[in-house]
């Protein structure tokens, strides 16, 4: 077999690498896992030598796979192309190109004395009509900023800052590279009208401009050629082409057939993304936009960030609804039985309103301080009905986002999904039921690493365009939204929003007692 | 002196024997059915209470080993109303005090003559749980089972009378709670009846609680294997019982009884009639001491709840405690943390109780977090349980209510750091009781003045109620939950047009 092409996604639980025919057939992949590590409540950070031995590890697996179900040789590989989470820090690196600390992670939500302090540097206004972005603790440059203010000694010695997917790459190349879509979601000082640097507000903000490399890359642009130590490390054979690589969302929107402008989509995992493709400058600072990975300079993703999603089901499964099971074979998952359960619920969980803030929230009401909240508890319910309000929440949640803010208005009827979640019909359909459109879920086995692999393919000419990758995206199921229903969450969806302005100044005292 | 106190309740009755000492020497426990016919309707086969009460009793004599009882005293659930006939059989079922059908009847008395004004010159505001509404509802409703009825009973004056007494009577605590008497008379009030259009013919006489109303059956006697026919005293009501028992008889001594429902009762020795009260939803009528009133809040969302809570979300700790042979209540109470919880939880389940009796709130749980645990959100439960009796106890205070010397009775007051955790939240010393059973031995002390043992009820109560521990609020706790009490006291209100919302039109009631 000829010209089989490797993905590699660097994710917040793991490192996931597939190697992918030119067709979009998967031939063999593999997972390797790494803890998050929290020193304190609210932090998040990893290490980014495990991510590395997670990529040698994965494409390695992956690789043995392939050859053994596909007869691929190491020599098949034609390219390779690497994508990672985004809005951290980056792997601060020295002069010898080791890390000096832990990469503090998207997740992380220690940097908000750096957000009030870059608020006096930068205005609000300033800073989202150059960048696109609001100033959040979010966003990796206060993240950045909380390192030069916390632990002056590793500042100083910090040579270059490289984004999770431009950390792999030197691993793999011996290059430093930084692509755009990696640049624009440090935030702050990217242009994105522009596509390049903002020199003027890195000095503002207090970042030295020689942290990052000048000249940034498209995804697709070739960053390096794969090393003779790497190449042995992974079982493969040196001087494979590596692009650029971009953050991990945007891999997965390939991966589902998202090209196009004013396609609506969602990536629903641990948390969600509810964007937009689209050409013009943001207008809502609520949401948060980078460069799409194809054609950069052009298109743009726009989305809301929901903070917990499939993490909260599980808390939900593990904390406070745990199954005491029946002896005897079980056919079913824990997650197929509350499922099911939540299933014969009627629409509204019988009045019972959740807000889904347990990790605070991001979009579009970007409050750190904003808590869980269960409303209307009656003795009739049953955790089923807890459930499934959490999931109708959840839907509430991606209503609000598309309904508030203007980037959406050119969108149709229809949301393509992607994420962990596709596999959970009932919610798929709530989804579908709350927010009036139609749902079209896609294969949730492999999603970034099929998307690097497309970027690889069309970056190195084995795939004419991108275009031809549209026959890679697998779609699975369609929900039609149900206008009885739709009109019964109406009602909700109402009480939903009046629930947090009545309850998050109180939310707020209980937090700061 | 033996004395059979029994306290029939709305899910259970409990028989007790008491010496003279307040000693016991048997009890017998069981439980009956609520009936739900409809939505907001709550029955009950009165017939069949009267049964089980004469298997309890029969059984607890014969535990007890006596041949011989001096009286028979009832403390009985309030407010539900049995009609019956000329014999005293029950024509219907009883329609409980929970029960909400009369709803459009006070809602119709409210209007004829106020709320207030009817509280002031009876000291119960028109409610649903009130026996006037309820017998208005018969009358309007079921037209054919008024004509047959020859008395409106409750449950005192049922059992009696099923159990030998000549006549047709009540004891002052449950008149004085039916909106039909007058709370200066103490008797049936004219306008009231004429109002409500019920005729005085149809309602019992009024005697004192803990007189007697008469003697047992011979045949009934016999049957419980007694060779004497005892006296038959009504004890009145289960509060002012508990209330008794509990030695809520000078003013400062408050009772929280936690069992279902949990309830904040204290009595005082002039009538308030405030607007204050009425607004609270707070009744004002006698107390089981002659010359004293009584009043009670009331959360029916008590013990109840956290057994929802237990049934939805603690299969563990039950199985646990099955394989331990412990109670999955205690195994879920040690696993709480010591420290407060970081969560607000409203547990009006089932709308909430006085002060606001509103049946269109719900349960909330605020400040959640992906690090919260079951155990956290069991301990904020309980916390919401005593904020809701702190809320009360406050209120008592305004409107000049004593209440410093809380007393903990029932199932709520059996594990010490539930107990604790009510002295942290109220922020005042609380103590439990050596006999938890409040209800019985108020009855049995009744009893005892009644048939003259005791020359008056104060010195039963000084003689026989004791406290057994005194728990005092932890500082540093307190200070927390002080300071949250706020919060917990704005959260209400702020989620209140919410719970309206998917609500509408429904009134507010117990």
């Amino acid at each position: 077999m000829k010209n089989v092409l490797i993905g590699i996604d660097v994710g917040t639980s793991g490192t996931k690498a597939a190697v992918v025919d030119t067709d979009g057939k998967i031939l063999g992949e593999a997972l390797v896992g790494y803890p998050v590590i929290c020193l304190e409540n609210g932090w998040a950070e990893q290490d980014a030598l495990l991510w590395e031995q997670a990529v040698y590890q994965a494409s390695g697996q992956a690789v043995k796979q392939a050859a053994v179900l596909a007869g691929v040789r190491p020599g098949d590989v034609a390219g390779i192309c690497v994508s990672g989470l985004f809005a951290g820090s980056g792997v601060p690196l020295d002069e010898t190109m080791k890390p000096l600390r832990n990469a503090i992670i998207w997740m992380d939500r220690r940097a908000v004395l750096q957000c009030r302090n870059t608020r006096t540097l930068v205005s609000d206004e300033e800073l989202f009509s150059i960048t696109g972005n609001r100033n959040d603790a979010y966003f990796g440059f206060n993240k950045i900023l909380w390192i030069r203010d916390n632990e002056s000694d590793i500042w100083e010695k910090i040579r270059w800052l490289l984004s999770s997917n431009g950390y792999i790459v030197y691993c793999l190349t011996g290059e430093i590279s930084m692509d755009h879509t990696a640049a624009a979601n440090i935030g702050g000082i990217y242009d994105l009208d522009k596509g390049r640097w903002s020199y003027p507000t890195m000095e503002r903000l207090g970042i030295r401009e020689s942290l990052f490399p000048e000249h940034l890359m498209e995804p697709q642009d070739i960053a390096g050629y794969l090393t003779e130590e790497a190449a042995m490390k992974m079982g493969l054979v040196p001087g494979i082409p590596v692009c650029a690589g971009c953050t991990d969302c945007l891999a997965s929107m390939i991966s589902a057939g998202v090209f196009e402008e004013n396609v609506q989509t969602a990536v629903i995992g641990t948390s969600i993304n509810w964007g937009i493709l689209h050409r013009d400058f943001p207008t809502d600072s609520r949401l948060v936009t980078m460069p799409h990975a194809i054609a950069p300079k052009i298109l743009k993703y726009t989305y809301g960030g929901i903070s917990s999603a499939g993490v909260l089901c599980k808390w939900f499964l593990e904390q406070v609804a745990p199954f005491t099971r029946r002896p005897g074979t079980v056919v079913e998952t824990d997650f197929q039985i509350l499922e099911k359960e939540a299933g014969r619920i009627p629409p509204g969980s019988g009045g019972l309103l959740v807000l889904p803030y347990f990790m605070g929230e991001r979009s579009p009401i970007w409050d750190s301080g904003a808590r869980g909240v269960f409303c209307g508890l009656s003795m009739k319910h049953t955790r089923a009905h807890m459930y499934r309000a959490v999931l109708e929440a959840l839907s509430y949640a991606c209503r609000q986002i598309r309904e508030t803010s203007p980037v959406f208005a050119l969108s149709g009827d229809t949301c393509i999904v992607s994420g962990g979640a596709c596999c959970s019909g009932l919610w798929m359909q709530i989804l579908a039921d709350v927010t009036g459109l139609r749902i079209i879920t896609t294969d949730d086995s492999v999603q970034a690493p099929a998307g690097d692999a497309l970027i690889a393919g069309v970056s190195i000419g084995v795939i004419p365009s991108y275009e031809e990758g549209r026959k890679w995206a697998r779609h699975k199921e369609v929900y039609e939204p149900d206008w009885d229903r739709f009109w019964i969450y109406d009602k909700y969806y109402k009480e939903y929003l009046r629930l947090y302005d009545a309850t998050s100044g109180i939310v707020h005292s209980l937090a700061d007692m | 002196m033996r004395i059979c106190s029994v306290d029939v309740g709305t899910t259970g009755t409990k028989a007790i024997i008491f010496d003279e000492q307040g000693r016991i020497l048997s009890m017998a426990f069981r439980e009956y059915p609520v009936i739900c016919p409809k939505v907001g309707w709550a029955e009950q086969d009165a017939g069949k209470v009267f049964d089980i009460i004469l298997e309890l009793m029969g059984s607890c004599i014969c535990n007890a080993g006596i041949r011989e009882l001096d009286a028979v005293s009832l403390s009985v659930q309030g407010d539900a109303v049995i009609p019956v006939d000329e014999d005293g059989k029950a024509l219907c079922s009883a329609i409980l005090g929970m029960d909400n059908r009369s709803a459009p009847q006070a809602g119709w008395c409210d209007q004829e003559m106020g709320a207030y004004h009817i509280f002031s010159k009876t000291g119960m505001r028109p409610h649903p749980i009130n026996s006037a509404t309820k017998i208005m509802w018969i009358q309007q409703e079921r037209k054919e089972i008024a004509r047959q009825t020859y008395k409106y009973l409750t449950y005192d004056g049922y059992l009696v009378r099923r159990m030998g007494a000549d006549g047709y009577v009540t004891d002052m605590t449950m008149a004085s709670r039916s909106m039909l008497c007058g709370h200066l008379s103490g008797d049936w009030d004219r306008q009231m009846l004429s109002v409500c259009g019920i005729d005085r013919s149809v309602l019992p006489d009024i005697i004192p609680s803990g007189s007697v109303a008469g003697r047992m059956l011979r045949q009934t006697a016999r049957q419980l294997c007694l060779r004497n026919q005892p006296f038959l005293v009504i004890g009145g009501h289960d509060q002012t019982c508990a209330g008794v028992g509990a030695g809520a008889v000078v003013p400062g001594v408050a009772v929280d009884s936690h069992g279902t429902a949990e309830v904040l009762s204290a009595g005082f020795r002039i009538p308030i009639l405030s607007e204050e009260m009425c607004d609270g939803f707070y009744p004002c009528y006698h107390h089981g001491v002659k010359g004293q009133y009584f009043t009670f809040a009331l959360n029916h969302c008590g013990g109840i709840v956290f057994r929802w809570y237990r049934d939805c979300f603690s299969e563990e700790e039950k199985r646990r405690a099955g394989a331990e042979g412990r109670k999955a209540y205690d195994v879920m109470v040690e696993e709480m943390e010591d420290t407060p919880s970081g969560l607000l939880f409203l547990p009006h389940l089932n709308g909430s109780g006085t002060p606001y009796c509103d049946i269109s709130a719900r349960g909330s749980i605020l400040g959640l977090t992906l690090s919260t645990t079951r155990a956290e959100v069991g301990k904020a439960l309980l916390e919401g349980l005593s904020y809701e009796i702190r809320l009360n106890a406050e209120r008592f205070r305004d409107m000049g209510i004593r209440a410093d010397d809380i007393r903990c009775v029932g199932g709520g007051a059996s594990h010490d750091r539930t107990v604790q955790l009510k002295a942290d939240v109220l922020g005042q010393p609380v103590s439990t009781m050596k006999n938890r059973e409040a209800a019985s031995l108020g009855a049995a002390i009744l009893a005892l003045n009644g048939l003259g043992y005791f020359k008056t009820v104060e010195e039963g109560v000084s003689c026989l109620v004791k406290t057994d521990r005194v728990y005092y609020p932890q500082k540093e706790k307190a200070d927390i939950y002080s300071a949250r009490f706020g919060l917990y006291r704005q959260t209400y209100h702020a989620l209140e047009p919410i719970y309206r919302y998917w609500n509408k039109g429904m009134v507010r009631s117990l």
